[in-house]
């Protein structure tokens, strides 16, 4: 069925409006956030004691004069960036003066205006930035991947992360995941604070998904250049690559020097400069684009550019979420030439519950983004509950 | 020693003149402060205070403060404020970032830990070295004429030090700067503010059109990055604002020479327990440093001028206060002043200021 067929009434009238005037085509009437509670099926355990168990993901609800309802989602781990589901009501409050008669369409002006309003914030923008991209796309009719560069890729291909747990029980889970069709396997480090036991997980993994696969190891900042440097010679004559090791990209970069592996960088990469600095200092192979540390996709968008510019690979997904975030995430990611594309993240199938039963869903390790107009990802409203703020 | 309870109050500052942030941006005529209380089981109490610079000037604002310190309360209750290193790893584990939010808990954390040793809380960064610190102006961007009205009514009041916000059209920069500099007296210090507003190619424009004037420029550009490019490009001296917020930002400014002279304000780098170390390495490297509340009462102004009292003649180079733009006092005649132009730390033990309770209202928030 094609998309454009089942174009709903209200996008049709949006349609029918003189696309500039003194008045806005669209303006947003009304936002709403709610606070979801989701559960992770596996808990999951990092480096300095970081944990995700179970987390508030904030939806957040554009609605417009014609009908049209846009949907955002921004979800922080608790201490893994400067990021907390607290902090997004008070950021919508001085926010949303600026947004309600504005304008949605294209995303950017908006965003541009409410980075002078409230600089910085980058989590809260994303789930603005996203609604307001769910918006122009169902205006245009369009899959949002259509809007961000057109489609490259039928689906992608996911990794899997592995709790850091005793490491049979990480291979136990890399082989579980591995016969579900999944081939790229993150190995989370760092938990117990043992260098060693860090190098028996990373084997573990290596040993249990045989050659082929790929398998990085996370240490989510955890570790001092010492302990990363003495893993990661440890493990050189494997096939792996490391993940952000330390807390900074000039630790990360000796880290790389020492031990000759390829590198991803995760949270020091979240904005352009910080992509520039990392491929200059030789330390960013891969980067993880997620979009609530970028700003949104208007953002994350940038960044891809950039990143394909450089030959940076990127892992294009978000911190952590629902439905909302993950069908942006693979919208952006089908938007971006394969190649560039090391994985994506199906975040809803990591947690409970589902917010929308009907959005994409992993098959044979792979995944595609939601077909149809907009960001086509609408949580079930008997799910969020009251909203924790509205204007 | 145990912290027994958090108390939070939003306190509306009205200012006594509408601002308008350099290069144009927005107009705002209050500020959102946040005062702390921290109390004990010993008896003793802490004040805090943190006020970003409106909500358009920095990522930080009034409702992030409380927001952030709900976030964090439960990882401070029941730790010793004596300890302020473990109060600052446990917020730090508790919400990454935030240096904003974090910096009134210092604050108040800094304020018990010395009434419990019976210094100053200078004593407890280092001591105070003697004498008064310059206190600066600040003056609104305009006409040459009104800068140098708004001038000679800080110098009317005992001011020497004066830091001239720039950043709107290059050409008027110059007029201004040059208008400005003849008619500086004797003695008399003038700081160019661009607030970050000027392009690579305006600062480099106006910095050489007034090479013959030995002025110094502040956050000339948006970046770091923008300021290391345009260092080569002139000889006036350069001072980090903004972009300097933690121990790397210092190193790379200090390593890769990009400023001579930093601004140092408290509530922006997460309080005084990490704008110690600033200090340190700044003094390491030569640079002058310059003091300052992001904005406040009076709290927060002495919680600056302990810091100022620490850093040794050579270094000191002013400390900014927000109390003469404020319609409020919520300790009158009490805590750190500007007197004949220059500003003194309390002697006496702890931040050596408390606030009148009925001056603050209700609390806003409580966590115990």
């Amino acid at each position: 069925m094609s998309p454009v067929s089942a174009l709903p009434e209200s996008t049709a009238a949006v349609l029918a409006m003189p696309a500039r005037g003194a008045a806005p085509a669209l303006a947003i009437t009304a936002l709403s956030a709610y606070a979801v509670r989701l559960t992770s099926h596996v808990p999951y355990e990092m480096a300095e004691g970081k944990r995700c168990e179970a987390v508030t993901s904030v939806l957040l609800r554009l609605e417009t004069d014609a009908g049209l309802v846009g949907w955002g989602e921004v979800c922080p781990i608790p201490g893994y960036l400067p990021a907390y589901a607290a902090g997004v009501a008070p950021a919508l409050a001085e926010l949303a003066p600026h947004m309600l008669g504005a304008d949605p369409l294209g995303a950017e002006a908006l965003m541009h205006r409410l980075d002078a309003v409230l600089p910085g914030h980058p989590y809260v923008k994303s789930a603005i930035d996203i609604a307001l991209w769910d918006l122009t796309a169902q205006a245009a009719a369009l899959p949002l991947y259509a809007l961000l560069g057109g489609r490259h890729a039928a689906d992608l291909p996911l990794y899997h992360s592995i709790s850091c747990l005793a490491p049979e029980r990480m291979a136990a889970i890399a082989r579980e995941a591995q016969a579900t069709g999944i081939a790229q396997f993150q190995v989370k480090l760092g938990a117990d604070a043992d260098w060693r036991r860090d190098v028996e997980r990373i084997m573990a993994v290596r040993e249990a998904v045989g050659t082929g696969p790929l398998v990085y190891a996370d240490w989510n900042c955890g570790a001092t250049t010492l302990d990363a440097i003495r893993t990661g010679r440890a493990v050189a004559h494997l096939d792996v690559m490391l993940e952000q090791p330390c807390k900074s990209l000039e630790a990360c970069a000796e880290v790389r020097r020492a031990t000759g592996l390829a590198m991803k960088i995760d949270e020091n990469g979240h904005d352009t400069a910080s992509i520039l600095r990392g491929h200059a200092l030789g330390c960013m192979d891969v980067v993880a684009v997620k979009l609530s540390k970028f700003g949104g996709l208007s953002a994350a968008r940038r960044a891809r550019d950039l990143c394909l510019a450089r030959g940076i690979q990127m892992v294009i997904e978000d911190v952590w979420g629902s439905d909302v975030t993950t069908a942006a995430g693979l919208h952006l990611a089908a938007a971006t030439p394969a190649a560039a594309v090391l994985n994506v993240c199906d975040l809803s199938g990591y947690v409970s519950p589902r917010l929308d039963p009907a959005a994409p869903t992993r098959a044979a390790g792979r995944i595609a983004p939601p077909a149809g107009p907009g960001l086509g990802a609408v949580p079930d409203p008997a799910l969020l509950g009251a909203p924790v703020f509205s204007a | 020693m145990r912290i027994t309870a958090l108390t939070l109050w939003r306190v509306d500052l009205p200012l006594r003149k509408p601002y308008w942030l350099s290069g144009g941006r927005l107009r705002f005529d209050r500020l959102d402060s946040t005062v702390l209380r921290v109390e004990t089981d010993a008896g003793l109490t802490g004040w805090g205070e943190g006020c970003p610079w409106g909500h358009t000037y920095l990522p930080a604002h009034g409702p992030g403060i409380r927001a952030g310190i709900e976030t964090m309360a439960p990882a401070i209750l029941g730790l010793d404020p004596r300890r302020p290193g473990v109060v600052e790893r446990a917020m730090d584990l508790a919400l990454p970032g935030h240096l904003y939010a974090k910096a009134p808990v210092d604050m108040a954390v800094l304020d018990i830990a010395a009434q419990a040793a019976g210094v100053p809380v200078s004593g407890l960064l280092g001591g105070a070295f003697e004498g008064a610190t310059p206190a600066a102006s600040s003056i609104a961007t305009g006409t040459p004429a009104a800068m140098l009205a708004d001038i000679e009514d800080y110098r009317a009041r005992g001011y020497r030090v004066h830091s001239a916000k720039i950043g709107a059209d290059p050409e008027a920069d110059i007029a201004r700067v040059r208008h400005l500099e003849a008619n500086r007296l004797a003695g008399e210090e003038i700081y160019y503010d661009v607030n970050r507003a000027w392009t690579r190619a305006e600062a480099v424009t106006v910095m050489n059109a007034l090479a013959d004037l030995p002025v110094s420029f502040e956050q000339p550009c948006e970046t770091l990055d923008d300021c290391a490019a345009i260092r080569p490009l002139t000889r006036h001296l350069i001072a980090i604002d903004e972009r300097l917020e933690t121990v790397a930002d210092m190193l790379r400014i200090a390593r890769e020479g990009i400023a001579e002279l930093v601004n140092i304000k408290i509530n922006r780098v997460g309080g005084l327990s990490r704008a110690a170390r600033l200090r340190d390495l700044a003094i390491a490297h030569g640079m002058r440093i310059a003091v300052m509340p992001t904005g406040g009462t009076v709290l927060a102004d002495t919680e600056a001028a302990h810091l100022a009292q620490t850093v040794s003649a050579p270094f000191r180079q002013r400390i900014w206060s927000c109390q003469d733009m404020i319609a409020v006092d919520p300790a009158p005649g009490r805590g750190a002043r500007v007197v004949a132009g220059a500003m003194a730390a309390p002697e006496s033990p702890g931040l050596g200021v408390a606030p009148d309770l009925d001056r603050l209202g209700a609390p806003t928030s409580r966590y115990a």
